[in-house]
């Protein structure tokens, strides 16, 4: 709590000194000005908007229009010429999607920091200047990401069944190198609207586990166990050390000052497609600054993206255009919230105490309000990452685990079971968790495709289609196509 | 079956369990009735009915499928709902191996279920809305003095370790007791067996009484009320056939 004050104390020195005497600003980037490089030391508007395929995203500092000349997120801290803003671009809804991944291997003929070898090719012990090094970046949008692997008691043994990238098996970088490590390969996380991401449930239960939820190890608050696809981080500050010292290469961790204001950054920026005036209460930006985190919206009078009223049909109108869209849309939140299915045999879902299968909706997992997270710490096996349910994911590496006969199997797959990433369980060591990934947030989706930890959904449209097979919804094309343009709108 | 224990051991049992007990293991089933579903169970050529889909805040926490499930219940008067006869309370443990057998999902067959705490999507009691005014939060009652010595009893479905919702607040509960009253916390847990309505006995593995009280332990450490002394009990009580799902169980017990 001391910490939160600190930080609340800096954001608005920091903010009101530079903006005493200015109005809020707004601006539409250029296209051709939309890539934010590491050190470019341009201010960031209050508020400006970035064209993407289905509109304009829309970010926003709370706090005011930003110096970023010198501030730490978005100047290289290491030695490889990142910041935090590479991999976390404005326009990109704060995380980063293929299509400016590919424009800038284009533009700088692969030299872009962002493929610095250490995460940004498949291993980094590949070429880096030939592209088919960094193919799972630019055709899949994925990041290395290189775990200690044994945890402490694990309760299963991996094999490496298949490794397209080489890294699991490097003698430098890989599972049986001195220095053992794992590398799966996941999408970046939006680095924005993060109090919803780091309010913990309030009840202190983690429903997941049936134990109290992790702490801050600074001071002792309980957190929500929420960030990153395995949940690894306890807090944006633990979270920011460890971005420093492997996305950034940076020889040390960052300073208290340096933290701080990345920490004021991060939680005053709010990111979601731009909607006019007149639109849902929950839509854009600035709704999502107004607003409270923490807060159940599996609920009909509550729901998750707040009503969609304003843009619904009315009995026999017959609407056209963006009217028309807007209709859809609407559809598409009601599709969400109320259109049941069978959800079966997903772990940590169906064995909370629902019952497997359980008919429900889509809100039923994804029901905090405002981000479409979970209230709960979010890790769930959907099948996104484990075979049989996965996607034929022949560019990803395939693992087999091996559950110890006395550890309690994975609820659905037993003591053996084919991984692409074992999620949550290269964390907690449990066989339990193999393949369960913590959900995102789903603002500003439009802006970063492609989706799932794993990249494997390679738009909106095949969102949908890997529930509509997983769980054998049979989504009519209308109730497809109302879905999709309702999550352009976040 | 590897960690599931059989006995068939009259030395543990007591007398015959009252006639509307029912203690089985089956493969649990689900019917699609409107506007839920209803989750079902067949032993001795009978078929119970278990209770409907809710919401994990229910006390009726449904079974799972591809899991055969420890079904310990009272009849409660012989009507039937969902076509199956009603068993209330009722306590069902999903047993952590995978059967594959179990997958049955029967039709709704004319039947319709007429109390349900809420339909297959959202709830609809309201809450706050995050774009609305803001709301406080009732606070739950601090303890107050006189403290005398108190027992919670946290349980556990059979070879279970997980701490479900509801065993949870008991143990918010005990802490919040200890804090208050500032008494020592102490923890014994224990293993159980379950006499089963066709004679046998079903114990749980010998390690369990350990595993729970580490777990309960581990829980009241965290939330800063670490107990004094913690005791686990591996030596099986006499099960009856009645009372067997509240032996699966670690007591908290607060001495101000
Ligand atoms: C090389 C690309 C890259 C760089 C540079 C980078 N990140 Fe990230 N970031 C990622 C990836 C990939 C993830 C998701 C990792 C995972 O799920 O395991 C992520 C996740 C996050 C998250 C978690 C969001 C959530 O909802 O879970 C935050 C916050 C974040 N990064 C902040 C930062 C900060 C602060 C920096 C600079 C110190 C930084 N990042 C630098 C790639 C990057
Ligand atoms: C059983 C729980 C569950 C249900 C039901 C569910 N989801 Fe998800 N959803 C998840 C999990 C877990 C993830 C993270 C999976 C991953 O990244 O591999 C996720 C991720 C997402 C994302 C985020 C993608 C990204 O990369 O940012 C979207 C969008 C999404 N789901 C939409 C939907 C829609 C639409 C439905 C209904 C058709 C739905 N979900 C139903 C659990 C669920």
């Amino acid at each position: 709590m001391k910490w939160r004050g600190l930080v609340g104390c800096w954001m608005a020195l920091a903010l009101a000194l530079p903006l005493a005497a200015q109005t809020p600003e707004r601006v539409d980037v250029p296209a051709d000005r939309s890539w934010w490089e590491a050190g470019d030391g341009r201010r960031m508007a209050a508020a400006a908007a970035y064209a993407n395929p289905y509109g304009r995203l829309e970010v926003r500092n709370a706090g005011g229009g930003l110096e970023t000349k010198g501030h730490p997120f978005f100047t290289p801290l290491g030695t490889n010429g990142r910041a935090c803003v590479t991999c976390h671009q404005p326009a990109d809804g704060m995380s980063v999607s293929v299509a400016s991944l590919r424009q800038r291997w284009k533009a700088t003929k692969g030299k872009d920091p962002v493929f610095a070898a250490v995460d940004g090719a498949n291993c980094p012990s590949l070429d880096a200047a030939k592209r088919s090094s960094h193919s799972l970046l630019l055709d899949h949008g994925l990041f290395r990401i290189f775990l200690q692997w044994p945890v402490k008691d694990a309760e299963f043994s991996l094999e490496v069944v298949r490794d397209p990238s080489g890294c699991n098996g490097d003698p430098v970088f890989g599972l049986t190198s001195p220095n053992p490590m794992i590398s799966v390969f996941r999408r970046p996380r939006p680095a924005a609207n993060l109090k919803y991401v780091t309010t913990p449930d309030s009840i202190g239960f983690n429903v997941k586990t049936g134990m109290p939820l992790a702490r801050d190890p600074e001071t002792g608050a309980p957190v929500s166990m929420q960030l990153m696809a395995d949940a690894r981080q306890p807090t944006l500050k633990t979270q920011a050390i460890d971005a420093a010292v492997t996305h950034l290469q940076a020889p040390a961790a960052p300073t208290r000052d340096q933290l701080e204001q990345i920490l004021a950054f991060e939680t005053q920026v709010y990111a979601a497609q731009a909607v006019p005036a007149g639109s849902p209460p929950g839509l854009g930006a600035a709704a999502l600054a107004k607003a409270r985190p923490g807060l159940l919206g599996n609920d009909l009078k509550t729901p998750v993206f707040q009503s969609f009223d304003l843009w619904r049909a009315k009995a026999g109108e017959t609407l056209k255009g963006e009217a028309a869209f807007r209709a859809s849309a609407a559809r598409g939140a009601d599709i969400f919230l109320t259109r049941p299915f069978w959800i079966s045999d997903t772990s940590h879902l169906n064995t909370v105490g629902l019952g497997n299968p359980i008919k429900r909706t889509c809100s039923t997992c994804h029901n905090a309000q405002m981000t479409g997270m979970d209230v709960a710490p979010g890790w769930m096996d959907i099948g996104t990452n484990n075979q049989p349910t996965a996607d034929p994911l022949k560019h990803l590496p395939l693992f087999k685990v091996t559950c110890r006969a006395d550890a309690p199997p994975h609820p659905f797959l037993g003591r053996a079971i084919y991984t692409h990433d074992p999620g949550r369980a290269l964390i907690s060591g449990l066989c339990r968790d193999v393949g369960s990934i913590t959900m995102q947030q789903f603002r500003g989706l439009a802006a970063r495709a492609p989706y799932f930890a794993n990249g494997s959904a390679k738009d909106l449209p095949a969102l949908v289609d890997y529930y509509d097979r997983r769980y054998a919804i049979k989504f009519t094309a209308q109730e497809k196509r109302d879905l999709v343009n309702f999550m352009s709108v976040l | 079956m590897r960690r599931l224990v059989i006995l068939v051991c009259l030395a543990l049992t007591a007398g015959a369990p009252p006639p509307a007990q029912r203690s089985f293991v089956a493969c649990p089933m689900i019917r699609d009735t409107e506007p839920v579903p209803c989750w079902l169970a067949e032993s001795g050529g009978e078929l119970y009915y278990l209770g409907v889909q809710g919401d994990i805040s229910e006390a009726f926490h449904p079974p799972q499928l591809r899991h055969r499930a420890l079904v310990e219940g009272t009849v409660l008067d012989g009507s039937r709902v969902c076509g199956g006869v009603v068993l209330k309370p009722v306590v069902v443990s999903a047993l952590p191996e995978i059967d594959e057998t179990c997958a049955k999902v029967l039709p709704a067959e004319g039947f319709k279920i007429a109390d349900f705490p809420r339909g297959p999507g959202p709830a609809n009691r309201g809450r706050q809305l995050a774009t609305g005014p803001e709301v406080p939060r009732p606070l739950p009652p601090a303890p107050q003095p006189p403290y005398g010595v108190r027992t919670w009893d946290v349980r556990f479905g059979f070879e279970g370790l997980y701490i479900n919702v509801h065993q949870f607040r008991g143990v918010l509960d005990a802490v919040a007791y200890a804090k208050a009253s500032g008494g020592q916390v102490r923890v014994e847990g224990w293993r159980a067996a379950s006499r089963l309505s066709n004679g046998e006995t079903l114990a749980e593995p010998v390690g369990i009484a350990q595993a729970r009280t580490d777990k309960v332990v581990q829980a009241l450490t965290e939330l800063g009320a670490a107990p004094v002394a913690a005791v686990a009990h591996p030596d099986l009580e006499t099960p009856d056939g009645v009372t067997d799902p509240e032996r699966r169980r670690v007591r908290i017990t607060v001495r101000p």
